[in-house]
């Protein structure tokens, strides 16, 4: 399988794991950090070269689409745009540091796992 | 496992070593910061509530927990890193197990650290009873203790991020993540389980005892907290050692 086929499917499994915890109402933080960690280490098994920057795209990529589906279609995120620019902003700012931290902590996981994994290409 | 060659490893490590000089003048830093930081304590008596009882060993500790894990990652993280990038470790695994060298490595490390916290803890006593106190042994005992743990969990922990790297670079870099997912971790807060896994949340949870220089010492919360950080370092030693067999070098 391509590496690029690997990473879409990551991305679309991302966002269904992030639908789940929120329906089961967990504290999506947890959850995004489990996920990250999650794909971390599937993306370190499957992918041979460069494992790491798949892991943070994939995990980033997901993030903000959640982010996006979640501002568009949900009562939270109606209520947010409603709340004007300057809260959106500084909301959006926050999420994105979070996104960004998630995506740091996927790439580690992606480093250990490839590391130990037998598949090593080194 | 052999323990005479651990020792082998360690004192070469220790006293020998070519990074041993590198070692010692981090470890001294951060044992000199903590002894300034006490001296200076004096000048800023009005900070705390009791300006005669000015806790030296809280103040000591605060230092050693918040700076730290910068001086261990300066100093571990290219204790085997390092060897990998140069060849010389296939020369030391063909005399010398794996494990062995692993906790050789880790054992020089810590020895000179408890060392330098032994020394920041008596300086500590020194301090507190030339500003008229009475010695407080018990709380010296537990300092040492707690802060000789502390970075004992994170030089396990930057040993494992360089048993995993190619070179010292990569070593560095990702040791530098690692701290800071640590402390992303540990800034969860809540109920968050995942601060668990930090070692600043057990040390953390024992700064009120060192503060507290009057009161009685909670020992439950002490040992539960002690225990934990063992638990800690023998399981990040166990994966170190696990990671290193499976390395092919």
């Amino acid at each position: 399988m391509k590496n690029n086929h690997i990473f879409l499917i990551v991305i679309f499994a991302g966002l269904a794991f992030f639908e789940i915890a929120s329906i089961l109402n967990k504290s999506v933080m947890m959850a995004g950090i489990l996920l990250a960690i999650i794909t971390g280490m599937v993306l370190g098994i499957k992918i041979d070269k460069d494992p790491q920057k798949y892991t943070f795209l994939a995990v980033f990529t997901y993030s903000i689409i959640a982010w996006v589906l979640m501002l568009l279609f949900t009562k939270d995120g109606k209520f947010l745009l409603e709340a004007g620019i300057a809260a959106t902003s500084l909301l959006t700012g926050f999420a994105i540091m979070n996104f960004l931290f998630n995506a740091i902590v996927g790439s580690f996981a992606a480093f250990v796992t490839c590391n130990i994994s037998d598949n090593r290409t080194d | 496992m052999n323990i005479s060659k651990i020792r082998i490893v360690a004192l070469d490590e220790i006293l020998r070593g070519v990074k041993s000089k590198h070692v010692w003048f981090f470890s001294s830093a951060l044992a000199f910061i903590c002894i300034l930081a006490m001296h200076y304590s004096t000048s800023l008596a009005f900070l705390f509530s009791d300006s005669g009882k000015i806790p030296f060993t809280y103040i000591s500790f605060m230092i050693i927990l918040i700076i730290g894990p910068f001086f261990i990652l300066v100093t571990a993280f290219d204790s085997i890193s390092n060897e990998v990038e140069k060849g010389t470790v296939r020369y030391i695994i063909s005399k010398i197990d794996r494990a062995s060298f692993m906790l050789g490595k880790f054992c020089s490390l810590f020895l000179i650290f408890a060392v330098l916290t032994f020394i920041v803890a008596i300086m500590g006593q020194v301090y507190t009873y030339s500003s008229g106190n009475a010695f407080d042994l018990e709380r010296m005992i537990l300092f040492w203790l707690f802060s000789s743990l502390y970075l004992g969990c994170f030089i396990s922990i930057f040993i494992f991020v360089s048993t995993l790297s190619k070179n010292n670079k990569i070593a560095f870099t990702m040791s530098a993540i690692l701290l800071g997912i640590t402390i992303y971790f540990f800034m969860q807060g809540g109920n968050e389980y995942l601060r668990y896994l930090t070692p600043p949340y057990y040390a953390f949870a024992v700064s009120g005892t060192m503060k507290n220089t009057t009161g009685e010492i909670d020992y439950f919360n002490m040992i539960r907290n002690l225990v934990s950080m063992l638990l800690f370092i023998v399981a990040t030693l166990s994966i170190d050692i696990l990671t290193f067999k499976r390395r092919d070098l």
